[in-house]
């Protein structure tokens, strides 16, 4: 018997101001620091920790009743007090108090608004480019503290610019997103978790803000001390992705890996560049950012795929190669589409009460209900403290009764994902169409955990649900990359061979549940693999890039019990691979190894997908020869989707390839976006991430 | 009104209730409470605009546990600083502190036991939700003595909800 000792000091008081959120970022890197040989010994810090925390709720619960409903100082000596100071007095400029709301407490200076002749009039000025952030710090349990800040943008005279920007003082985790040349305007507030109530507080006290609807509204999520554990495990997941290196076509030849057309990265993506912070490098996922434009034919039916090959130079390396694989699923026309049997899981627990959240939640319903057939069913569930059914299942075209439903649905009570998603189920199950697509929508903040003993329960209620037929669509609201609800939803989206996606505005809502409702409800192939085997003689090395949790065993590429990516109507799937021909090679050119393909033929494309239904796989295959189209000439597509790629290496904090480069990829991209809206939003995206990074002016 | 008088009814407002309760939570009877914090709301409005917007719960409490101490010493009870909520406690109020009298949860009753100045540490902490910094500026402790000694309450209070067998 020999304990592992202890990597930590128990009497070290660091354990627990990192479980009272009294550690700044890097203090705690240092705590939680340690070698993977000390694993078992980070096990015990872990424990500690989660004992601490789970002690400081357990006292923040005992205590919490001692906080609210005390005596005041009574009506008399409050008039004393103002009548005292009823003398006039020089005003001042700033003023900070401390706000305490329902009971609960803040501990967050708030700076009052005095100054706001000068505000008010830039703030007029600047009101359509002005965005809020709030930033949440999730204190103990039950204990909620929101920092709210407003960040206006644009404001150019420098001279109004200092006198605000004193304003900023928070040190917090947000500081990060905050930028010198940004104005912010800090509020500290408490509100017990009641998210709308602190919106109310800023408006109240901000009316000249006219924060509407069309601004930004961001939550993020801090630390929470209560669930100290899970983000302690987090953290050391937090790596940065790695950077895919390139392998050896002599020894292995072969690349597999599974479809995705998820897109949630992007929205993440965009949400963080919006708050003015490069996203976490983790939160980048490449193939996400490339695969959420649309590339290919505008609309093609017959044939469920169509996939198309490209060969190019490399824009920065002259000898380097760029393949595109670009699979497309057929689109459907919406008389064509089979009837479906939909529903709708809503989340209305407390933290759902933002106003990106259940609000955007309801608007996009409502988007989704305008594409209801009279065919179709629709049933709505909510969990929040117990499940209940809202709405039994409803024809489509009694659209009226369905909107009064979403129209009424309200946040309130604990979280029990577990519950409503076994009764929305149970629901579909009861009405299913056996040759309809039958699918529950899962709309949420994330927050599945309370009152779910196992997500991995939860993973396999799902995928056995998916096994009978009932697929699961994720869409989720308000997600918070700092606690990885986005992995979470992603990975439980795909155990029921659904789609996940992240829903930040109604403009979102729109593109993936409107425009793209097909894609998302409909499931034309399912499991689709894609793997491609390279001709040693020709090419030297190869890297794929992104797709990084997608990565398939070669010899999983014909076993059909191995699940893969699903791809819906309307959904493209593009693969870039990077190649260095044998000749400019990296590595020695094996001349001796032996290969299938052709002479002349530099890869081998193979598809491997069932029939939504089906349970055996179908094979086809495409050849790719080795002729490369200069870059310039190459398709739009190509060269804009090779943009969007570099664009996400850049994110994700690569060391620059050679010749890549904020400035260098910018024209790329530039010289792509063509007349697509969303290229160039993509492009204007680019353009703000550059800045954040600090990487100098183009012109 | 002007700006800091609004300022001020705000300051007022937001804070009341709680300073009432972290006077009473150190002993004080309910109408000593009143008049304490009443005289520390003077005194903030006397201090230099601008000098304690920063901080001012912090300072507030700070204040009021200044004024609780020279009352206690008025009523001839010896005091040192270290020692206040105890002794203002044993004055006549065996139900004092932070548990309520008919409702005291094991927990709460082992909370009642720490020593007096963790005792109000973990209030300025649980219930009041300060900071270190600020916890650290109301009592006249340094930062890190802070630390150490919510630490300290912390353990103790881990080491007795194991013993019931309340952590998992």
């Amino acid at each position: 018997m020999n304990p592992t000792p202890p990597i930590h000091d128990e009497n070290d008081p660091r354990l627990t101001a990192l479980v009272l959120g009294e550690l700044t970022d890097a203090e705690r890197d240092a705590l939680l620091a340690h070698d993977d040989g000390d694993a078992a010994r980070f096990a015990n810090l872990e424990a500690e920790l989660r004992d601490l925390s789970a002690t400081a709720a357990r006292v923040q619960q005992a205590l919490r009743d001692d906080a609210s409903d005390g005596p005041d100082l009574g009506d008399e000596v409050r008039a004393q007090i103002l009548q005292a100071i009823a003398a006039p007095r020089r005003q001042i400029l700033w003023g900070r108090v401390q706000r305490r709301l329902g009971g609960h407490t803040d501990q967050r200076p708030r700076q009052l608004h005095a100054g706001q002749s000068v505000f008010k009039r830039r703030t007029r000025v600047v009101a359509a480019a002005l965005s809020a952030i709030l930033l949440v710090s999730l204190g103990l349990a039950g204990l909620y503290v929101v920092n709210v800040r407003f960040v206006v943008q644009g404001v150019q005279d420098e001279r109004e610019q200092e006198a605000l920007v004193p304003l900023s003082r928070t040190h917090r985790r947000g500081d990060l997103l905050l930028r010198a040349d940004r104005l912010s305007l800090d509020v500290g507030i408490a509100t017990g978790g009641r998210f709308d109530r602190a919106y109310k507080v800023i408006m109240d006290d901000h009316p000249h803000l006219e924060l509407t609807g069309k601004q930004t509204l961001t939550v993020w999520s801090n630390i929470a001390a209560g669930r100290f554990a899970r983000d302690a495990r987090l953290y050391r997941l937090y790596a940065a992705p790695k950077q895919n290196t390139f392998l050896a076509a002599a020894t292995q030849p072969i690349s597999t890996f599974s479809a995705d057309v998820d897109t949630a990265s992007y929205a993440t993506v965009r949400d963080s560049l919006h708050n003015f912070a490069l996203p976490p490098p983790g939160a980048v996922r490449l193939e996400e950012l490339v695969n959420y434009f649309h590339f290919g034919e505008a609309w093609f039916d017959g044939e469920p795929l169509r996939t198309a090959t490209e060969l190019t130079t490399s824009p920065w390396l002259p000898h380097r190669r760029i393949l595109s694989v670009r699979v497309q699923a057929r689109s459907l026309a919406q008389q064509n589409r089979p009837a479906s049997n939909l529903v709708f899981l809503v989340d209305v627990s407390g933290s759902m009460r933002a106003p990106n959240r259940l609000p955007l939640v309801q608007a996009a319903l409502r988007v989704l209900v305008d594409q209801l057939q009279p065919q179709d069913r629709v049933a709505i569930v909510t969990y929040a403290g117990e499940a209940g059914v809202r709405l039994q299942p409803t024809a489509g075209d009694r659209k009226q009764e369905i909107l009064n439903v979403i129209n009424h649905l309200d946040a309130g009570g604990s979280t029990h994902g577990s519950a409503g998603i076994a009764q929305a189920y149970a629901l579909a199950r009861a009405n299913l169409l056996p040759q309809g697509n039958n699918r529950v929508i899962l709309a949420t903040d994330g927050d599945l955990n309370v009152g779910v003993t196992d997500p991995e329960d939860l993973a396999q209620l799902v995928e056995r649900e998916a096994k009978s037929g009932v697929f699961l669509t994720a869409l989720g609201f308000g997600i918070t990359v700092v606690d990885r609800d986005d992995e979470r939803l992603e990975k439980l989206a795909d155990r029921g061979n659904g789609v996940y996606a992240h829903i930040d505005s109604l403009a979102e809502a729109r593109r993936v549940l409107g425009t793209q409702v097909q894609g998302a409800l409909f499931t034309v192939a399912k499991d689709l693999k894609i793997q491609v085997e390279f001709n040693p003689h020709i090419v030297a090395s190869y890297r794929l890039l992104g797709y990084d949790n997608r990565r398939l065993a070669n010899a999983d590429f014909a076993n059909d019990a191995k699940d893969a990516g699903d791809v819906g109507a309307g959904h493209t799937v593009t693969a870039l691979y990077e190649i260095e021909p044998v000749g400019a090679e990296l590595l020695p050119a094996a001349a001796t190894a032996t290969t299938t393909l052709g002479p002349g033929e530099l890869a081998r494309v193979r598809l491997r997908y069932k029939e939504p239904q089906g349970q055996t796989s179908q094979l086809v295959e495409r050849s790719v020869a080795a002729k490369a189209t200069p870059f310039a000439t190459a398709s739009a597509d190509l060269r804009f989707a090779y943009g969007v790629a570099a664009f996400a290496m850049l994110l994700q904090r690569h060391l620059p390839a050679a010749g890549m480069s904020w400035e260098q990829v910018r024209p790329i991209i530039a010289a792509a976006v063509g007349t697509d809206a969303e290229r160039h939003a993509l492009l204007s995206l680019f353009d703000d991430a550059r800045q954040i990074a600090g990487a100098p002016e183009v012109h | 009104m002007s700006l800091r008088s609004q300022w001020f009814a705000r300051v007022l407002a937001d804070t009341e209730r709680p300073l009432v309760a972290y006077l009473l939570r150190l002993g004080l009877p309910l109408d000593a409470a009143g008049d304490v914090a009443q005289e520390a709301y003077l005194g903030l409005w006397q201090q230099e605009p601008g000098s304690v917007d920063a901080y001012v719960v912090p300072w507030l409490y700070c204040f009021a546990r200044h004024r609780a101490i020279d009352r206690a010493r008025a009523r001839r009870v010896t005091v040192s600083d270290d020692s206040v909520v105890a002794a203002l406690a044993s004055e006549d109020r065996p139900d004092r502190t932070i548990e309520h009298q008919q409702r005291n949860s094991a927990l709460q009753q082992a909370i009642a036991q720490l020593p007096a100045r963790q005792q109000e540490l973990v209030g300025l902490k649980f219930i009041d939700g300060l900071s270190y910094r600020d916890m650290a500026q109301a009592t006249g402790l340094s930062e890190s003595n802070v630390g150490y000694l919510l630490h300290q309450s912390m353990r103790t209070l881990r080491g007795f909800l194991s013993q019931q067998g309340e952590l998992p």
